[in-house]
């Protein structure tokens, strides 16, 4: 079974908190339940336990890592070129307005911002 | 053309030979396998949608063509797949998840304008795990996929639906994405050949994206002549992916016979001691077997190691988490999906703060939930150099390892690395339900290929006493899809296992 190794490793303290989970999920936008805020307590303490392991490779003067292939930066001409129109913009909002105002035009809609 | 065989066990070349010479028209070869989809997939969930008029209209359409634009389109009439997470005008793509559960692309991927554009007609979009980010297709919106050879077992994932419909016969080819093995796991566990292009060969346009240093889409097939022919209509350049490469795409089917005496194969054999997932016995005897057969066709076998390979999953888990925890930022109720109702009696706040957090919890599934948070918690203030730095510091390690065994100096130099796709075969369904870390250590094998952006293809190398396929995987340089597929061609040819079909189930 999977499970057989890597039990040797999960013997530190979860380093998160209930209070940790609760900040994160703000931070992410995530209205969660009680249950799921306890289960990802657990589930992401395990997790980062088991990444702890990192901490022991020596990365001194290593550098880090910024994505694959070496990429250049790419140039284009900068011409106008037809875009989305605005009704294929507007077809999958959940909430959108069309107005025949020219001066308005279509619109996503959104509740209220400010309280 | 062979006339010996069902019309459901034909490739590309058949397919486009009889559509070409009319022996067969793209109507009746899009017909046979609506009608066999339409017999199996309530078994095997594989399909979120099956576009059944739309198939058949589009194959109308290539039937119709001269004999010289026939004769221009190399997928001509050839039914395909498209995994849920990749964008066709007009057809819903839902990435697996009730956020996106009623959305319709404005525009198609470049890879299916590419597909079309070949005379390719797509049939329908493959079940995945939500937004790609799981190993088991049981992390869907529409359920899970089923195992086409055991029922009782996951087909892998995330593009489980996709191999699923290939070892099923429902198309000879899906179109997959591969972030952390998404491809070669499923491809693994179905019997099928999976193909992973380098990072940059092949567009991600309209790819609903999970992970952008690591996503890359490609091609399930039953052959690899199969997977040569779909790559070869994919890769290229293209103006609307910065990360794509302008790099001269070769004639990927010309040298899939080439001979493969004096090309050095690599084999980590310290690295399964290693591996946090112990490794089956039998995959181990099917290993040892296809060293053999590569050496019998005049391969040189050397020992490599790969010191950084144990860190493989601890380094992808927090980086890829990271990458989608920003990615998925977009799902927030707004400009597509799903907006979740303000629900008058249970809460009084309807700003648009609270609709944001209301959506995206109602929306998304565990799963990404999960991967949501922990990326959002290794990016935060205070943890950032901690995990998401020290795992990008590692992964340039993971980096240098392969460099090393593929450009050594005095003549040490591997052509591939060869080494299992999976550490199990397909496991049950619900097994891992409780335990994500366990199932994410199967990925021991594959996330290397998308730390580095390497590419990587799995094909069928054996079956467990119980049936179960099994997978071996070979990981190339940059841009040296075509060394990887010759090899596995000639490995193909010398062994039976990529005939080998499930019995399905009605």
């Amino acid at each position: 079974m999977l499970s057989r190794s890597y039990g040797r490793v999960l013997y530190m303290a979860n380093p998160l908190t209930r209070q940790d989970v609760d900040r994160i999920a703000e931070l992410a936008h995530l209205q969660l339940s009680n249950e799921e805020a306890e289960l990802f307590t657990k589930q992401l303490g395990d997790i980062l336990r088991y990444a702890e392991r990192l901490q022991e490779v020596d990365t001194t003067a290593v550098e880090t890592n910024n994505g694959n292939n070496k990429l250049v930066d790419r140039r284009r001409t900068d011409r106008v070129r037809p875009s989305l129109s605005r009704e294929d913009t507007l077809k999958n909002a959940p909430d959108s307005r069309e107005l025949t105002d020219q001066e308005h035009g279509s619109y996503f809609r959104v509740p209220r911002v400010i309280g | 053309m062979s006339t010996s065989k069902s019309v459901l066990d034909w490739n590309i070349l058949d397919i486009r030979d009889a559509v070409r010479s009319g022996d067969l028209s793209a109507v009746e070869i899009c017909q046979a396998r609506l009608d066999h989809i339409a017999d199996h997939d309530h078994i095997y969930n594989a399909m979120t949608d099956v576009f059944q008029a739309e198939a058949l209209e589009q194959a109308a359409t290539v039937d119709r063509l001269s004999q010289s634009e026939k004769s221009g389109r190399p997928l001509l009439g050839v039914p395909i797949t498209i995994k849920d997470v990749i964008c066709s005008r007009g057809q819903k793509t839902t990435a697996a998840s009730r956020i996106l559960k009623e959305f319709s692309p404005p525009y198609d991927a470049t890879v299916v304008k590419h597909l079309k554009q070949a005379g390719a007609i797509i049939i329908g979009k493959t079940n995945c795990d939500e937004f790609a980010m799981g190993s088991s297709t049981e992390h869907s919106a529409y359920g899970p996929t089923k195992n086409p050879w055991d029922t009782e077992r996951s087909p892998g994932g995330s593009s489980g639906g996709a191999a699923a419909a290939v070892a099923a016969q429902f198309a000879p080819v899906s179109i997959g994405t591969d972030t952390g093995g998404s491809i070669r796991q499923p491809a693994a566990f179905c019997g099928v050949v999976g193909l992973k292009p380098t990072y940059g060969r092949v567009s991600r346009y309209g790819l609903l994206a999970f992970a952008s240093s690591f996503d890359q889409i490609g091609p399930l097939t039953n052959s690899v002549e199969d997977a040569a022919l779909i790559l070869q209509v994919i890769a290229g350049v293209d103006q609307a992916d910065a990360t794509s490469v302008a790099q001269p795409v070769p004639d990927y089917s010309a040298t899939l016979t080439s001979d493969i005496r004096g090309k050095r194969i690599g084999v980590p054999r310290t690295m399964f001691a290693h591996a946090d997932a112990s490794i089956d016995h039998d995959i181990i005897r099917a290993y040892d077997a296809s060293l053999d057969i590569f050496t019998a066709a005049g391969a040189e076998l050397v020992d490599i190691t790969l010191p950084h390979a144990a860190h493989a999953v601890p380094t992808y888990y927090l980086v890829a988490p990271a990458e989608a925890s920003s990615n998925l930022a977009r799902y927030d109720g707004v400009r597509y999906g799903l907006r979740a109702p303000h629900d008058e009696a249970a809460d009084t706040n309807n700003d648009l703060a609270a609709m944001y957090d209301r959506t995206r919890d109602s929306g998304f599934g565990s799963e990404v939930k999960r991967r949501i948070m922990l990326g959002t918690y290794a990016l935060s203030a205070g943890y950032y150099d901690a995990y998401y730095g020290k795992a990008q510091q590692v992964r340039s390690l993971i980096r240098l390892d392969y460099e090393n065994i593929f450009n050594g100096d005095n003549g040490t130099a591997v052509d591939v690395v060869v080494m299992p796709t999976t550490p199990t075969t397909a496991f049950k369904l619900g097994e891992y339900e409780e335990d994500p870390l366990t199932m994410y250590l199967g990925d021991i094998f594959t996330v290397s290929a998308n730390l580095t952006g390497l590419p990587a293809l799995s094909i069928p190398s054996g079956l467990t006493s119980q049936q179960l396929p099994i997978g071996l995987q070979l990981i190339g340089r940059a841009f040296h899809e075509d060394v990887l597929l010759n090899l596995a061609h000639i490995y193909e040819q010398a062994t039976p296992w990529h005939e080998k079909r499930p019995l399905l189930k009605t």
